[in-house]
């Protein structure tokens, strides 16, 4: 996508100037009561399903990531750097059994540098579930050491065969640099990939619905203003000044200050594209007979913004909201592999991305591109419900039949 | 409508005027000093002090935004040329005039987009031809799959993987930049040859991704024309359809997506932006987050004031063209 | 030429080469690196014999970054001296098999039995490339109206453009008082003893007859910048600007009036030119060099090897292994008692940061090993001291690093009363304070980012809680220089043949005295030592006993752990083979650039 940023408006302009906000007005409103219906329709649109289902999956592991993955993400091996997948073996003796297993490897420099690997076949290490691993607060409250899959460790602690030192470890995808299993990182990395979208669209729901609203009812000198600087906003380039303002702040920051300053960033880009698009639904509404009767009963105008004005936009505003979604998403990722946002040692699918910008480790050790597919994964998700929800509920965008 | 479109040029002006000043309090808020000294332990305090004088860097804040922007020159308070003169400073990092630095990569910059626009036009419209022509066959949910992973596929990561595969396995493709070492000695057709290979990755990645919104638009209003009166009525009178489709259909439904040209047009200079810092193609997204790096002040303002100046410039061609082509908008 | 090694060593350093190789464990407590041969071993002086070649070909090369300007005398950066190097000289150089100074404009030369006093014999038969001949004048100009802008026209005013040699070449704010005693004999009369003259000499020579006007009317400053054209850079070097594309690369090409002859009165340099591309990004230089755009490639690291070795034959390129590099990297902290009285710092950090257990706790507790091992992928060594592996005149021996040794790391800090009173993991001293702090280091460095994460954990083993925070580069040095509120430092010095180019560094009222930058007084006795030393070894005249004066230095450095020093890369060089006259030497492979030609 070129311009990562510029979720509200999806499919739309980045400015949708005043001809386009009359245009619009031409289309006749659906009646509330349609997200029933909506769910109904949403139902039938099997990508849309997919989709809900993908992100069911990734809420999922981000919520449970402790418990998912097999080691912490901060768990290292510094012997065993950049680990190819670990070969899960279910022969056992010539006969095929259910209990899959490992064998304890060690990883070594050779004359040439390359980085290899070598088993001790005569060990095996059996993939057990339900086993005590890392430590890890689970939903952040119950200290436990539960996880759900992971290897035997070795019966000693490590097993010295002349001299060398084996270890049981499990890489499903590989490991990093400091011998960290990229699989586990992805799943903890999907945290901040998930989360983020939400808290963003949330913060720019709440200034555009407030500023579209407030805008589009009082018309006049306000409603002015509001849109002079909502296009100011808008017309500034968008990745120059994220990048401004992630200069912005200091970089004494730890990760944690750093995420909430990168949502801060891009919700502030973002909600001028929602406040004017409520705007123009909301000029439509305004002139209509039951805001008059809200008005004639006395009704304190903020009331009858909040509870008559703005529930008919909540269509096009869940909708937008998903299709949002990836791009705080891609702007996070951009952000940390461009080195600016989230910090080591916390996983982000974008800082683990920077490793594949050096062509000779992507050369050496390709399991690096996997969280660019897991980025492609969530974005997808989001786009395929998106667009069952455009279907259902928003009828002005509906595709002709 | 003339007295829109002047209005709007005002209001053009001011913003892309205010777009400096917030440009220029956001790098004043940003900490660290402009200016870059590497550690050479032999390099003495009144080689910096004097670089400093040098770029005014010891004046009060609002005096170095008027210089740079060429107020000072034109009340006579200050030798140095700003905007108003038509010079963008002079660079810290680079220690040259900043429109040197912009002339070698803006070119680069709009080449790329400027290609990626005609890639994307030419290959959308027909797509979103085929897919209305061929409503829920194959080709179109083929089209429909295929545009949804050209959203939803981070950019830079089709690039990287590009890369890997053509730059570093199949050695087909350059390792970035611009022009190869021995681009002035080749003549002008390897010359064309050899621009196109060094944009090839750039301009396939940010095509897909911007093909599958354009590809869906067309598919849609070619449903919608398919089914006006004047077609039925077409085809009863006996037209083939190839003369149905592009004399009629096609054009007309072309029409209100000449308005997004505009808007493609906007971001022409900041759209390719994140995939140059990750691909190292010599444009001017690579030159604003070095120049944001090191603060250095000039380049930034500029960068960030030609990025405004454009987006300024493609939403009212957008407003206009939607004026020119849609009848029923009227300008108050 | 000295410069030329000079840029060997930065552009090692610069993108962060580094190359594999042997360790000669010096202290059984070192983990032994097997034996390693990558490439090609230096030579030793007696091996160097050049062919007569011929003339025809061009080298290619990458640079990081855009130079500056072309000015000698104004620029410091690196940027510059790569170009500068090439197409100005001094009257003498280092070479590249020994590490002692060779002559190169200056013939032969002696010191007075004063100490004070240099006569320097110039070469009679050296033209610029303009073609106008080389004498005393423009050394005496250069020194006297470039250098020291003696002839400014407001005295009491400072000079009226910048120089970096004008500081390493001021004594007690007295300067070098140089004169012609004839056409091709020079004198310098320093203030104090100076025992590295002969190499402050090198500083490169410009024409008298050139610059003169421009000392005259105040612009010299903006002279020789980056829109120079060739005519505007008259030195005396192989090279002559040929072009300079902005965004895209620098091309030197021969300069036909160059002086020196190869062994049977041929014109040297046999080179037509030399194009350097301007790349952003360490990635481009591998991909240049792999796919055979570029001739000449420094490598990071060992995944280059790998990368690399497998190809050398097909590619026709070879690997030359030169030995450790002389750039060197360290841990520093934050010593400054005031920053800490003024809250820059808190204080209590600053108190745990001065005691010299604690920084031998975290020498003890860094893994070299790994860092090595992980980050170099063993093309490199752990490093104790400066000086103590590199090649060199001034490198000294018996100087094994800090073992990994957490316990002893543990048991250091108990000593300084930290223990972990609740039970958390993380230690806190007997005020309650966390013994927590942030390690600073410039992003965009790889090698340096991925070190300051190995060390944050390694750190972390031993019961601190460390944050690593990767800053612009511009940025941490204003931290460092300038506000001075900074914990903890991974930073990385350019190296040199000599330690007193370290001089800013080590006195305490240098400016780039990191843990206290321009520091009134040494606050620690061990800092007026090292005072003392530097006073003392840039006047002492004989080799052997400044050798033996700066291994005191060393050996403070390696008892108080100022700087905790790191690893060490070894630097392996590619070269395509179609050169002639490659001869690699400890201190660098195209050191003798002028000889090299197309085969």
């Amino acid at each position: 996508m070129p311009e990562p940023i510029n979720p509200a408006t999806s499919a739309q302009s980045p400015v949708a100037s005043e001809a386009q906000v009359e245009a619009r007005a031409l289309v006749p409103l659906v009646p509330a009561g349609r997200l029933r219906i909506g769910w109904r329709i949403f139902r039938r649109h099997k990508p849309g399903m997919v989709g809900l289902v993908i992100l069911a999956a990734l809420y999922f592991i981000a919520i449970f990531a402790d418990f998912l993955a097999p080691y912490s993400y901060e768990n290292e091996a510094r012997d065993l750097q950049w680990s190819p997948p670990t070969r899960l073996h279910f022969v056992a003796d010539g006969h095929f059994g259910f209990r899959p297993y490992i064998h304890p490897k060690r990883s070594f420099i050779d004359e040439d540098f390359n980085i290899r690997q070598e088993e001790d076949f005569a060990k095996r290490c059996y993939l057990r579930f339900f086993v005590q691993g890392d430590e890890h607060r689970l939903l952040g409250v119950f200290q436990t050491r539960w996880r759900l899959f992971g290897v035997d460790p070795l019966a000693a602690a490590v097993v010295k065969t002349s001299g060398d030192t084996y270890y049981s470890r499990l890489y499903l995808v590989g490991s990093d640099t400091s011998g960290r299993d990229i699989f586990s990182r992805l799943l903890y990395g999907s945290r901040i990939s998930m989360s983020i979208g939400i808290i963003a669209t949330s913060i720019v729901l709440v200034i555009g619905l407030f500023v579209g609203g407030v805008s589009g009812y009082f018309v006049g000198p306000v409603d002015d203003i509001l849109q002079r600087i909502c296009e100011m906003i808008m017309l500034l380039p968008g990745f120059y000044l994220l990048l401004m303002l992630r200069f912005m702040f200091p970089a004494s920051m730890d990760s944690v200050k750093i995420y909430f300053c990168v949502v801060l960033i891009m919700s502030l880009i973002a909600w001028p594209g929602l406040a004017r698009v409520i705007r123009g639904m909301v000029l439509s509404v305004r002139t209509m007979d039951f805001v008059h009767a809200a008005r004639a009963i006395g009704q304190s105008p903020l009331r009858i913004i909040w509870n008559h004005v703005l529930p008919n936009t909540y269509g096009y505003v869940i909708v937008s909201a998903t299709l949002g979604i990836p791009g705080y998403i891609l702007g996070e990722s951009g952000l940390s592999l461009l080195g600016l946002g989230i910090m080591e040692p916390i996983p982000s699918w974008g800082n683990m991305l920077q490793k594949a910008m050096d062509i000779v480790e992507l050369d050496q050790h390709p399991w690096v591109l996997c969280p660019g597919v897991c980025i492609f994964l969530a974005v997808m998700a989001f786009n395929l419900v998106g667009d069952g929800l455009r279907d259902a509920l928003d009828p002005r965008q509906r595709k002709v039949q | 409508m003339w007295s829109y479109v002047v209005r709007r040029l005002i209001f053009g002006a001011i913003l892309v005027f205010a777009a400096t000043i917030v440009s220029f309090t956001i790098l004043r808020m940003s900490p660290g000093e402009p200016g870059q000294a590497e550690i050479d332990p032999r390099m003495s305090q009144d080689y910096i002090d004097q670089q400093k004088k040098l770029f005014g860097e010891d004046q009060p804040p609002v005096r170095q935004y008027l210089r740079w922007l060429g107020v000072l020159k034109l009340v006579g308070a200050d030798t140095t040329s700003g905007i108003l003169q038509g010079s963008m400073g002079r660079s810290r990092m680079y220690d040259q005039p900043v429109a040197g630095l912009v002339k070698s990569r803006i070119g680069a910059t709009i080449m790329l987009n400027m290609i990626t626009l005609l890639f994307t036009w030419l290959v959308a419209i027909p797509l979103g031809t085929w897919a209305a022509v061929k409503q829920y066959k194959w080709p179109d949910k083929f089209l429909a799959a295929l545009s949804f992973c050209g959203m939803s596929a981070p950019g830079f990561f089709l690039a990287l993987l590009l890369l890997w595969i053509f730059c570093s396995h199949l050695n087909l493709l350059p390792p970035g930049g611009l022009r190869a070492p021995n681009h002035d000695m080749l003549n002008p057709v390897a010359q064309v040859l050899d621009y196109l290979k060094h944009m090839i990755v750039p301009v396939l990645v940010l095509t897909f991704g911007a093909l599958a919104g354009l590809q869906r638009i067309m598919r849609g209003k070619m449903l919608e024309t398919l089914r006006e009166n004047y077609i039925v009525t077409a085809r009863a009178k006996g037209l083939s359809t190839s003369k149905v489709l592009y004399k009629h259909a096609m054009r007309n439904a072309i029409n209100p997506l000449v308005t997004l040209l505009g808007f493609q047009f906007a971001g022409l200079f900041s759209g390719s932006a994140l995939l140059e810092n990750v691909i190292n193609y010599p444009g001017m997204g690579q030159l604003m987050l070095s120049a944001a790096r090191a603060k250095d002040q000039a380049v930034v303002m500029s960068v960030f004031l030609i990025g405004a100046l454009m987006l300024v410039v493609g939403n009212l061609l957008a407003e206009l063209l939607l004026g020119v082509i849609d009848p029923r908008v009227t300008y108050a | 030429m000295k410069q030329s090694i000079i840029i060997a060593g930065v552009v090692v350093a610069l993108i962060v080469g580094w190359a594999g190789g042997v360790v000669q464990a010096a202290d059984p407590g070192a983990a032994p690196v097997v034996a390693l041969k990558i490439g090609v071993a230096p030579l030793t002086a007696d091996q160097y014999k050049p062919v007569i070649g011929k003339p025809g070909g061009q080298l290619m090369l990458d640079t990081l970054g855009e130079p500056k300007s072309f000015n000698p005398i104004t620029a410091g950066e690196t940027s510059t001296t790569a170009f500068t190097s090439r197409m100005f000289q001094g009257l003498t150089d280092i070479d590249a098999f020994t590490g002692n100074v060779k002559p190169l404009l200056a013939e032969k030369w002696e010191v007075a039995e004063d100490g004070v006093t240099w006569i320097f014999h110039l070469r009679k038969d050296v033209v610029f490339n303009d073609g106008t001949p080389f004498t005393a004048q423009d050394v005496v100009f250069t020194w006297n109206d470039l250098v020291y802008d003696l002839a400014r026209p407001e005295q009491d005013k400072p000079a009226r453009w910048p120089c970096s040699a004008r500081d390493a070449n001021t004594f007690e704010g007295k300067i070098i008082k140089v004169e012609a005693v004839d056409d091709y004999t020079v004198r310098f009369i320093t203030p104090v003893k100076v025992a590295i003259m002969d190499q402050l000499v090198g500083e490169p020579i410009l024409s008298k007859a050139k610059y003169a006007p421009l000392v005259a009317n105040g612009s010299f400053g903006g002279a020789l910048n980056s829109d120079s054209k060739s005519e505007d850079l008259v030195g005396t070097g192989p090279f002559i600007l040929g072009e300079y594309k902005r965004g895209d690369r620098v091309m030197l090409k021969r300069n036909p009036n160059y002086w020196k002859r190869d062994a049977a009165g041929g014109k040297l340099p046999y080179l037509d030119q030399e194009v350097f591309l301007i790349v952003a990004d360490a990635n481009v230089i591998f991909l240049n060099f792999q796919q055979k755009i570029t001739d000449v490639y420094s490598l990071r690291s060992g995944k280059d090897v790998a990368a690399l070795k497998p190809r050398a034959q097909d590619d026709n390129f070879t690997l030359y292994q030169l030995g450790p590099t002389q750039a060197t990297y360290f841990v520093a902290f934050n010593l400054n008692s005031d920053a800490g009285a003024k809250g820059e710092i808190a204080d209590y950090k600053v108190k745990w940061f001065r005691d010299a257990r604690f920084r031998q706790a975290v020498s003890y507790a860094i893994d070299r090993n790994a860092l090595v091992k992980n980050v170099l992928r063993n093309l490199g060594y752990p490093l104790a001291a400066p000086f103590t592996l590199a090649a060199g005149p001034f490198r000294q021996d018996g100087f094994a690093p800090y073992p990994h040794d957490p316990e002893k790391a543990r048991a250091l800090l108990a000593d300084m009363g930290f223990q972990d009173r609740d039970k958390s993991g993380v230690l806190s001293d007997a005020d309650g304070h966390k013994l927590q702090f942030t390690i600073n280091t410039n992003s965009g460095n790889d090698i340096r980012e991925q070190s300051a994460d190995f060390i944050r954990k390694d750190l972390h083993d031993v019961g601190m809680n460390v944050n690593t925070l990767f800053l612009e580069f511009n940025l941490l040095v204003e931290k460092m220089d300038r506000t001075c509120d900074w914990e903890c430092l991974v930073m990385g010095l350019t190296g040199g043949q000599e330690p007193h180019w370290g001089a800013n560094v080590w006195k305490s009222t240098g400016r780039l005295h990191m843990w206290w930058p321009r520091e009134k007084a040494p606050s620690f006795a061990w800092e007026k030592s090292i005072d003392d030393i530097f006073e003392q070894g840039i006047q002492e005249m004989d080799k052997a006993k400044r050798k033996d004066i700066y291994r005191k230095w060393i050996e403070i450095i390696y008892r108080e752990q100022p700087f905790i020093y790191l690893t060490c890369g070894e630097q392996v060089i590619a070269l395509r083979n179609r050169f002639g006259n490659i001869f690699p030497a400890p201190l660098g492979l195209l050191h003798n650039e002028e000889e090299i030609f197309v085969k």
